[in-house]
């Protein structure tokens, strides 16, 4: 097969952008069906990628009828000199024609010194998950997805009130600590003030839209959740965001009790929490 | 299942090592027979470990679950500054019962490594073994270099393109030969190769290829339009290259070591007629096997050698730390 003719993205690609788009969420959603139905619609795939085309710094290239890739810088220290292909950035009739769009963006991105390439890729879509494996991209993070059953509230397990906040600074630091060790590595130094954490525990304590969620082991506070609408989650964007859907957007447990059963207790009580908030997916 | 404790590896594992190994090349050569049977025994695997663990600044872990080792790990710094502040997981520097285990040998390791500066991570992994692939890609590698091999056919199909000719070097055409040299490394930095390795000058390829024509111990076939070299195919004897001289050569096999075209001449067919001219030269010579490698992120290279039929039998994997 020659190598398609890449040009860099325009408006006048977005149509054909939109259907390519709208084609691999349907693909997506044969094996993933709690993600939002709507990104099957072209009309909405577009709107999506057209967000992303007017993003501050967007860049891309599109492969005439075949193929899209956008990139969108996000202004955030934690990524380094970096270049997003969000959820909605990339899509391709063959999943190959993927590493000449890539080829031809980054050469532009690299050129302007943006050497951290973020992607967020479909992950049944095994042929395109490797056309990025084989453009030598590593996994870093995994967005997961699942249903909202009716269960009971595990032992040892409730909301969160005022008086738990001393515990909650205790454990919450404890993720990010985690993390920085091997073989994670991650290079994120945004560990908040003890005062900055502490107002922001008691913002989400005071909102009712958050579930704020313990555990406890003999009266000691051992892990906490936090379960938010969707909507609050920054991460989970366009055909990445499901409908009706709560985020678990925080959990931390005490090394000590680690393997002990308490992060699953405590993710059924997140998953109740978000049931209660007339939500079906986690 | 549990994860498995880790420990420092030492010179009381080598046998074990050995065994892990061993059955490791076992199951990879059910898949890729051509590669050298001779890895399937404990005793050959153990060397070819120890080896590994002997080489200056090496370190490892090994893995156990209820007192039985179940795998091992083995890194090692190269000498070479074009790798940066490097470790080298070698063919023969892991092994595990489980792939996911190798997760938790490499944390431990790489703990280790990432503290004494070291944050370039190579590994070299059994193609055929998608499920420890996957084990190393959700530790953020990615693929970077491929090593494929193939057999060498009874009879070779070589076409020349109208316009060409293939033939040898020769010394006073030493300054095209060395435009033929340049073109791979100058399209290895290019997007999406984005290759750190230096390009070597003019000079140093003038000395390298008089040296070459003088010591006539490479095969080279040069594809020539009018008279001028446009590309150039070497082939040398597997156990002569430190790369492959381990489990990553078949017994007996010609190595295709280098292989370039000037970027106006690609897509003309004299890549694929010097591939079969190569092929017809090896059987020639007695050669059963052949092997090669490429960089995986070369677009190029990445489809040309599959389409010619060589088969990646290990792939070689790369993090760097952030």
């Amino acid at each position: 097969m020659p190598a398609p003719l890449v040009e860099p993205f325009s408006d006048a690609h977005l149509d054909a952008a939109g259907e390519l788009l709208a084609a691999r969420h349907a693909r997506h959603r044969e094996a993933e069906p709690l993600l939002a139905a709507r990104y099957e619609q072209p009309s909405a795939a577009r709107e999506e990628i057209e967000a992303l085309v007017g993003s501050e710094g967007a860049s891309g290239v599109a492969a005439i009828r075949d193929g899209e890739v956008v990139g969108v810088p996000r202004d955030d220290n934690d990524w380094g000199a970096n270049i997003w292909i969000e959820a909605a950035g990339h899509a391709a009739d063959d999943p190959e024609l993927v590493r000449d769009l890539y080829a031809a963006a980054a050469a532009r991105w690299v050129e302007g010194g943006r050497t951290r390439h973020y992607a967020l890729v479909p992950a049944g879509d095994d042929d395109l998950v490797t056309a990025w494996f084989r453009v030598s991209f590593g996994q870093q993070h995994a967005h997961g997805i699942r249903e909202l059953n009716s269960e009971p509230w595990p032992d040892g397990a409730r909301l969160a009130t005022p008086e738990d906040i001393e515990g909650i600074i205790r454990i919450a630091p404890l993720i990010l600590r985690h993390q920085a060790l091997s073989p994670v590595f991650s290079d994120r130094k945004d560990e908040d003030e003890e005062e900055a954490l502490r107002r922001e525990i008691e913002d989400e304590l005071a909102n009712p839209d958050v579930g704020y969620l313990v555990a406890e082991v003999d009266g000691r506070l051992v892990g906490t959740f936090v379960v938010a609408p969707i909507d609050m989650a920054g991460a989970h964007t366009g055909p990445a965001r499901p409908d009706r859907s709560c985020f678990l957007a925080f959990a931390a447990t005490d090394p000590a009790v680690r393997g002990s059963g308490t992060g699953s207790r405590s993710r059924t009580h997140a998953s109740r929490g978000g049931r209660s908030a007339a939500t079906r997916r986690l | 299942m549990p994860a498995p404790s880790v420990e420092p590896f030492s010179d009381a594992h080598l046998d074990v090592a050995g065994e892990l190994l061993a059955a490791r090349h076992l199951r990879h050569r059910r898949v890729e027979p051509l590669l050298s049977a001779r890895y399937e025994d404990p005793a050959t695997a153990r060397a070819e470990v120890e080896r590994v663990w002997r080489i200056e600044g090496a370190s490892g872990t090994i893995a156990r679950r209820e007192e039985h080792v179940v795998g091992y790990l083995i890194g090692a710094p190269r000498p070479n500054p074009v790798w940066g502040e490097n470790v080298w997981i070698e063919a023969a520097g892991h092994a595990v019962e489980v792939a996911e285990d190798v997760r938790d040998l490499y944390a431990v390791a790489a703990a280790a490594w990432v503290e004494e500066g070291r944050s370039q991570h190579y590994v070299l992994v059994p193609a055929s073994e998608r499920v420890l692939l996957d084990a190393w890609w959700r530790l953020s590698f990615g693929q970077q270099h491929a090593h494929g091999i193939r057999e060498v056919p009874d009879s070779a199909d070589v076409r020349v393109p109208d316009g060409f000719e293939i033939r040898g070097p020769r010394e006073e055409e030493v300054e095209q030969l060395i435009d033929v040299d340049l073109a791979l490394p100058d399209h290895q930095q290019r997007s999406p190769v984005f290759s750190s390795l230096a390009v070597w000058s003019r000079e140093e390829s003038r000395e390298e290829w008089l040296k070459t024509l003088a010591d006539q111990e490479e095969t080279i076939l040069i594809g020539a339009r009018d008279g001028r070299p446009v590309a150039g195919w070497a082939y040398v004897p597997a156990e002569r290259s430190s790369e492959t001289r381990n489990l990553l050569g078949p017994d007996h096999a010609a190595f295709l070591g280098f292989a370039s075209t000037l970027p106006e001449f690609r897509g003309s067919g004299i890549g694929v007629a010097l591939t079969e001219a190569g092929f017809a030269w090896a059987a020639q010579a007695g050669y059963e096997v052949m092997i090669t490698d490429w960089r995986v992120t070369n677009l190029l290279s990445s489809r040309f050698w599959p389409r010619r039929g060589f088969r990646p039998a290990f792939l070689r994997l790369y993090r760097s730390i952030p």
